[in-house]
């Protein structure tokens, strides 16, 4: 099996922000909702929630998932 | 107590008198949401939204006990609304695509084409590259192989999951672990992850996320 030039520099991005520990996608949906809040309202992001924001980086569908779920939240308003 | 003031696990209880209207409202509230989420979406027509709504519903109610009221329940619920939703239509676009046809659908990696018109950076870019692939050769497992194959490919981890009869969660993290192991390996082999990315940033020819 062999990687493109393409996928090897992709794989290189993904290297240089990958930690020792991540939350998997379950996770990430597990905290998300209060995550959107925060950006949503402008809010301090806790520190406990930057792991979301380091998940989104790396998850190209929770942040699929994640960006359309701010579309919704906006489109609702504040009394969201 | 006036209806209104209870909270929405309390109304979608089983014991609650007022949860099938509170199942109504939700899912009304949801299908709202994923018109708006999902509009453009190819697929994602009138009976697709009805079904995941109701998919969803299922799914809210099975994870009833999580809900810890660290965002409103309606951002909670759409969240979990959107990830249903979006399995679906993953899986519609990519159920004809098997991970053996990914391989073979790849090129060699020696065919790829350097973008930097700098010999220098030609080189070390060049000589990072079959490191990166001696290393995927060396440090990762056939099946973390794959895994990383699959999702450089954009193929979602949920289709790669029921391809290897494994979790999201799974191929997460064995491309987790993937990804752990070649930073490693590089650091072993001496190099700095800032100094590999700022030869790929500086010539590669379109960004990652």
């Amino acid at each position: 099996m062999s990687f493109t030039s393409e996928q090897i520099d992709g794989l290189m991005s993904l290297i240089g922000i990958t930690r020792e520990s991540e939350l998997n996608c379950n996770e990430c949906l597990h905290h998300v909702a209060e995550f959107a809040e925060c950006e949503l309202t402008g809010k301090h992001i806790p520190e406990a929630l930057e792991a979301v924001r380091h998940h989104l980086t790396l998850c190209l569908e929770c942040k699929e998932e994640y960006d359309e779920l701010m579309k919704v939240l906006r489109s609702m308003g504040p009394a969201a | 107590m006036s209806p209104v003031t209870l909270d929405w696990p309390t109304r979608l209880s089983p014991t609650c008198i007022e949860r099938d209207a509170a199942l109504v409202e939700l899912r009304v509230l949801l299908i709202k949401g994923l018109h708006t989420g999902l509009s453009g979406r190819a697929g994602a027509d009138e009976g697709f939204i009805e079904d995941v709504a109701q998919m969803s519903l299922v799914r809210i109610l099975d994870h009833l006990h999580t809900f810890e009221g660290r965002s409103t329940f309606i951002t909670w619920a759409l969240a979990i609304a959107l990830r249903v939703a979006f399995i679906e239509l993953r899986r519609k676009r990519w159920n004809n695509v098997s991970l053996d046809e990914l391989k073979e659908r790849n090129p060699d990696l020696n065919d790829a084409t350097d973008p930097s018109p700098d010999p220098q950076q030609q080189a070390s870019r060049a000589s990072l590259i079959q490191l990166m692939h001696r290393l995927i050769q060396s440090e990762l497992t056939p099946l973390q192989r794959d895994v990383l194959l699959a999702e450089l490919n954009g193929m979602p981890q949920d289709e790669i999951a029921t391809q290897l009869g494994r979790t999201r969660n799974t191929i997460y993290k064995l491309g987790h672990d993937a990804r752990r192991a070649l930073k490693q390996a590089f650091e072993n082999a001496g190099y700095s992850v800032a100094d590999m990315l700022s030869v790929f940033t500086e010539t590669s020819p379109q960004s990652h996320p």
